[in-house]
């Protein structure tokens, strides 16, 4: 049998923020490309309406708030069935933040840095143990940043900055981990129509929003447009990316 | 919370310290009651009263008497 290059047969993926948006489409997809997903988010209820979703397989599912850093650990070890070893991870869990920066307290920067940056990155710890890589086909995780980590864009300070964090852990992560054969790369899309994006949208006047859809010359993004970057980097195909920023945003930042 | 305690903290949140709001202010017509200043009041109301109002909704209004009937007058007394 031919494998596509673009399959992900027989990788185990962990994939957080699950329950919704951008999270949701990449644990679709992925299952759909052949990979065992297991999926990490907060809402018992819509991480379930996920799990239907998927196509048949062994895939296993954990509610979990990321923010207990302490407990991320054991969340794993329990997720994971005994002796798993896992290939993929998609940090999608993100909060979001939208005000003037003359009102973002720290309080903000640290309600986000703590589930969008450091619950990713202590994530991508736990899983590069040993105990939990094949060192002979290594793995690959991807971290959903932001295109205002690259863009300025009013009212993301907090936001921004976490998802420019992001940009700036993956190179440095990249080359530690090639070493047990990991790739680490980000995507960064556009506005893609997910719950998060409504949010940002009640902030602005409707001139604004009708001004962000014409900067996005292919319209707003799908998930599955997300996703889909996704499992081309942690496919086959992508043997050869690390440290890499997928822009995936239909032509805003041209 | 009390009115005059609302109107202070507004003031400050908007940075509209040279203007004089009360409840019959018209936003609409203060120059500085921009995109920005619309975001603001949304992340104030957000954080002061846990209510997540839109920009349709403050597109609507006009005065800051408004905006507490949009809060909910039973958040304020005095």
């Amino acid at each position: 049998m031919i494998t596509s290059p673009f399959s992900l047969q027989t990788k185990n993926i962990v994939i957080t923020g699950a329950s919704s948006g951008i999270g949701r489409s990449v644990a679709i997809e992925c299952s759909r490309a052949g990979a065992t997903v297991f999926l990490l988010a907060r809402n018992q209820e819509r991480l379930e309406e996920t799990f239907s979703q998927l196509s048949p397989g062994n895939h296993r599912m954990a509610v979990s708030d990321l923010k207990d850093l302490a407990n991320l650990e054991s969340t794993a070890a329990a997720l994971l069935p005994g002796g798993s070893q896992v290939f993929g991870m998609v940090h999608a869990a993100g909060a979001i933040f939208t005000a003037p920066f003359s009102m973002t307290r720290p309080k903000h920067f640290e309600s986000l840095y703590a589930v969008n940056v450091i619950a990713g990155f202590e994530l991508a710890r736990i899983l590069s143990q040993k105990k939990y890589v094949d060192l002979q086909t290594g793995g690959s995780y991807v971290f959903i940043s932001s295109i205002s980590a690259l863009h300025g864009q009013q009212g993301a300070v907090a936001y921004a900055s976490s998802k420019g964090a992001l940009l700036a852990g993956v190179r440095s992560m990249a080359l530690e981990l090639t070493v047990k054969k990991i790739r680490v790369n980000a995507v960064s899309p556009g506005i893609v129509k997910t719950p998060m994006a409504d949010t940002l949208f009640d902030s602005l006047p409707g001139e604004a929003a009708e001004q962000l859809l014409k900067q996005h010359p292919l319209g707003f993004g799908d998930p599955q447009d997300v996703a889909f970057s996704c499992i081309y980097l942690m496919s086959e195909a992508g043997r050869w990316i690390t440290g890499q920023n997928l822009v995936t945003d239909g032509g805003y930042s041209i | 919370m009390k009115k005059e305690e609302f109107l202070r903290l507004l003031k400050e949140a908007l940075e509209f310290q040279d203007i004089d709001l009360q409840t019959a202010t018209d936003l609409r017509k203060i120059e500085a009651y921009d995109s920005m200043a619309v975001m603001a009041v949304i992340a104030f109301v957000d954080e002061n009263f846990s209510k997540r109002l839109t920009a349709k909704q403050l597109a609507a209004i006009s005065t800051v008497g408004d905006l507490m009937e949009l809060i909910g007058m039973e958040n304020f007394s005095g």
